[in-house]
């Protein structure tokens, strides 16, 4: 519409004049090359992911083995309010300014120097929104003079960046269908992309793509198979081609209208392809009973054309899923040597246990093997990748006996998955890829169900438990190449935060119990930790300013797992919910 | 930047008292304020500026009931019919309040002769209308509320209504003809929205910014208005817009600063 009017010769208060003044000084437009070079620059966090393909990976080396232990709290900043429940945001750091996203759609700016805040925005949420799995929200993007981020009832919100006024809100989604925005949106050489969540209310997952100065839809890609996705032109949806070319191919029906797949955590890109990489989610409903085939394109790995949403390629890791295990994960690039030549791959690790390298050019199966201890649904993959399926490991199905009830199956792992949203990383170092993983299984069963708009569209009942007496939570470091399982440091508690690499060795992840760690990367010695005063469920990140090195850390307990986790509680009951960005660094004086 | 910070700091602060040094003479000649309001010269300087001309004007007239029944809905209406000048500029506000600021209506393509908006009160006040004329002067109409008060801190209707969201944004409203043949059109407008101030816990500040009336045949600007915290839930706002509307009908535009983006066609 219009600027907004001065009101009156009202003034802004003194400080923030002030401080505005200050910042502007400095500011600069994020462009698409500082994203593309992220994961070399070490001055700031311009991507989820520390790098557009996701490897959470630092040059950094002034933080290292040798020095980790002096690695200290700076400053500490509160959410605030009475809004604390689960953080899993990854901060972002430009320009000596932080921003990250709490629970309930909140985005703050913070001087990362000294921890005060700069501007705080709050959504105004409708009272109906259905996140499935907690009020969370996963981290921003930036561009240009923007920040951007989904909110809970299906919104992408773009603020600027110096006073966090809304120069745009964009419906993405219908909420009241079940749909909600809960991961970092992606910036693609000036498209916003995103995913929406809802595949617990048999919406269809969908990629959404906008101008990300206007906040014009671009296209949009359903990716379950026989919807159509589309393109617009001078804001005209134009016809681009129906997924999987054509309905009922392999879903049964009309299962395919209300078939899931929702691309809830977002994706990364790869730059030497130029593609989206980005996971789908379970098919609906969970009663796979009910959907014999494939159900493409759901619990798979797609490759997508950022330009008009074209889908290049997919990978599906759980065909005919009968377990919840969305295929969401992250997929991240990486290139190794073999036989003289380089291979382009990219690693995935997914809900079902499995770890897959693909061939990132074309989606071909290079190699998986399990990464979790036990496996009960597959006795392994045959050579395109696909799970060599064990029958009894499949919940039964309810036409099959008397009652409501099928059979129940004990299936390893659990659906909140061997690994779940929380990302993994990649050493450049030591090439291997650091999962937060978890053990655990589930008692499953399959129930009739039907669909109706925005209710649970399961047709499942379970129940989770800890696979073990002892721990739950697994990081593993995991040669992509051999399969092999390096080191594992076990966990009390399930773990549900992300992980971060740097080349001084280093590996960074957070605990339930509220620690943030560092560990030697290449034998998983524990260095460091500093307990934050609730769970740690997001991403670290580190960065320099002024030759000094940084890392952060939102705390804050919540999640899935304290909704979901079953006989989990027992670990996780007395666990205190929290809302605090840390935010830690290495004195000068200490570095080598 | 912590440190250019604080510099521009110390500089804002020395300018500041610069300011206000050079500015006491036009202070001085503030007239006095019948209602001997505590915050008369402050809110003068803040809205209108430091050497504004000002004079009380009994052709700016303030219609509000003498006691607010509901502190978080006070009907106002400021009726310029007499006022002998040109209109440029509205402003109004309400002395105690937290945020004291009301409204800011900026007539452009459509003269606008009455403005009619309800407010939230937090306690006792007066209330001010100032109106700039074609010369820069400004003429104040002030009237005083008696309050229970706390009007701008209960919390909103809408806050309590888990189906709030259905009826956000709804806008109802019409043109209307005024009686006795004069040219010239009424527009009452209602808007759903819940106006929130942000000084409810927990709550955070949701409301109307910005309001533009245009043309619609040609999206011609007539009017825009600015509001602040002091508007309440569910505006109603009156217009008698000197425009003759019937032909082209108005547009009537809205932005929140959550972005969202109302729109609504009255007449044709």
């Amino acid at each position: 519409m219009t600027q907004s009017l001065p009101i009156g010769k009202l003034s802004r208060p003194l400080a923030l004049t002030a401080l505005a003044l200050a910042i502007s000084v400095h500011a600069h437009a994020v462009t698409f090359d500082d994203m593309l070079n992220d994961h070399l620059t070490t001055d700031q966090v311009v991507t989820n992911g520390m790098g557009l393909h996701g490897q959470r990976y630092s040059p950094l080396t002034t933080l290292n083995t040798d020095n980790v232990h002096q690695l200290r709290p700076v400053w500490a900043f509160s959410f605030g309010g009475e809004k604390q429940r689960g953080q899993e945001s990854q901060p972002l750091v430009k320009d000596g300014v932080m921003y990250v996203t709490g629970s309930y759609s909140r985005m703050w700016a913070v001087d990362a120097y000294t921890g005060e805040q700069i501007w705080q925005y709050e959504a105004r949420l409708p009272d109906g929104i259905m996140p499935c799995c907690d009020v969370i929200n996963r981290g921003a993007a930036i561009y240009g003079d923007k920040v951007y981020f989904g909110t809970l009832d299906a919104r992408l919100v773009a603020l600027d960046r110096e006073t966090g006024r809304v120069q745009w809100i964009k419906r993405v989604a219908d909420y009241q269908e079940g749909h909600a925005i809960t991961s970092a949106p992606i910036i693609i050489d000036g498209k916003l992309i995103t995913g929406v969540a809802g595949g617990e209310f048999g919406v269809v997952g969908t990629v959404f793509a906008f101008d990300a100065e206007t906040g014009d839809e671009l296209w949009t890609r359903p990716v379950i198979e026989g919807h159509m996705g589309y393109v617009y032109e001078n804001g005209e949806a134009v016809e681009h081609g129906i997924t999987g070319g054509e309905a009922g191919l392999t879903w049964p029906g009309d299962m395919w209208q209300q078939g899931g797949g929702a691309p809830w955590l977002g994706g990364f890109y790869d730059v030497d392809t130029h593609s989206l990489l980005i996971g789908t989610g379970n098919p609906a409903p969970w009663n796979s009973h009910l959907r014999p085939g494939d159900n493409l394109y759901s619990s798979s790995r797609l490759a997508i054309d950022p330009d008009d949403g074209s889908i290049k390629w997919h990978f599906q890791a759980t065909p005919n899923d009968g377990w919840d295990y969305d295929g969401v994960n992250e997929v991240i690039s990486f290139d190794y040597e073999e036989n003289g030549s380089v291979i382009k791959a990219a690693a995935t690790a997914d809900r079902n246990g499995f770890f897959y390298v693909l061939n990132r050019e074309n989606g071909e199966f290079i190699r998986g093997f399990p990464f979790a201890d036990k496996i009960t649904w597959a006795d392994g993959l045959d050579e395109n990748g696909r799970p060599l399926f064990n029958p009894e490991g499949r919940p039964g199905n309810p036409a099959d006996t008397e009652g409501e009830r099928g059979e129940a199956v004990a299936a390893y792992p659990a659906f909140l998955g061997a690994k779940n949203w929380n990302p993994m990383a990649y050493s450049q170092d030591t090439g291997l890829f650091y999962i937060p993983s978890n053990e655990w299984m589930m008692d499953i069963w399959n129930e009739p169900v039907s669909y109706r708009k925005g209710a649970a569209y399961l047709g499942a009942g379970f129940t989770i438990r800890p696979a073990n007496d002892d721990y739950i939570g697994v990081l593993r470091a995991v040669d992509p190449l051999t399969g092999e399982e390096v080191w594992r440091h076990e966990n009390r508690a399930p773990l549900w935060g992300g992980v971060m690499s740097t080349a001084g060795n280093l590996i960074f992840t957070g605990t339930p119990e509220g620690y943030l760690k560092a560990f030697d990367a290449t034998t998983g010695e524990e260095l460091w930790g500093f307990n934050t005063g609730s769970g740690v469920v997001a991403t670290p990140i580190t960065w320099e300013m002024d030759g000094e090195q940084y890392v952060s850390v939102v705390s804050g307990w919540g999640g899935a797992v304290p909704l979901w986790g079953g006989e989990v509680a027992e670990v996780i009951k007395d666990f205190n919910q929290g809302g605090m960005l840390w935010t830690f660094k290495l004195p000068r004086e200490y570095a080598q | 930047m912590a440190i250019r910070m604080h510099a521009a700091l110390r500089r804002c602060t020395w300018l500041l008292a610069l300011g206000w040094l050079t500015s006491l003479p036009a202070t001085a000649a503030l007239p006095e304020d019948p209602f001997r309001s505590p915050m008369w010269e402050y809110n003068l300087a803040r809205y209108l500026g430091a050497d504004a001309a000002v004079r009380h004007s009994d052709t700016v007239v303030i219609k509000t009931p003498p006691f607010a029944e509901d502190a978080t809905q006070v009907p106002l209406t400021v009726d310029l019919s007499a006022f002998p000048h040109e209109i440029k500029e509205v402003i109004t506000w309400v002395d105690l309040n937290p945020v004291p600021h009301l409204f800011t209506l900026r007539p452009e393509a459509a003269e606008i002769r009455t403005v009619a908006l309800n407010f939230r009160i937090q306690q006792a006040s007066t209330v001010r209308a100032a109106v700039r004329d074609e010369q820069g002067g400004w003429h104040v109409g002030s009237v005083h509320v008696e309050a229970a008060g706390g009007g701008c801190t209960a919390p909103s209707a809408t806050a309590s209504n888990p189906d709030w969201a259905d009826s956000f944004g709804q806008v109802r409203g019409a043109l209307f003809s005024p009686v006795g043949g004069v040219t010239g059109t009424r527009l009452k407008v209602q808007v759903m929205h819940p106006m929130d101030s942000g000084m409810v816990g927990n709550i955070p500040r949701f409301n109307i910014e910005t309001l533009e009336l245009r043309q619609t045949a040609n999206q011609q600007r007539l009017a825009s208005m600015a509001l602040s915290e002091s508007a309440s839930e569910n505006p109603l706002f009156v217009f008698d817009l000197e425009h003759d509307a019937q032909q082209s009908g108005i547009l009537l535009l809205l932005r929140d600063n959550g972005g969202n983006l109302i729109e609504s066609r009255m007449g044709i």
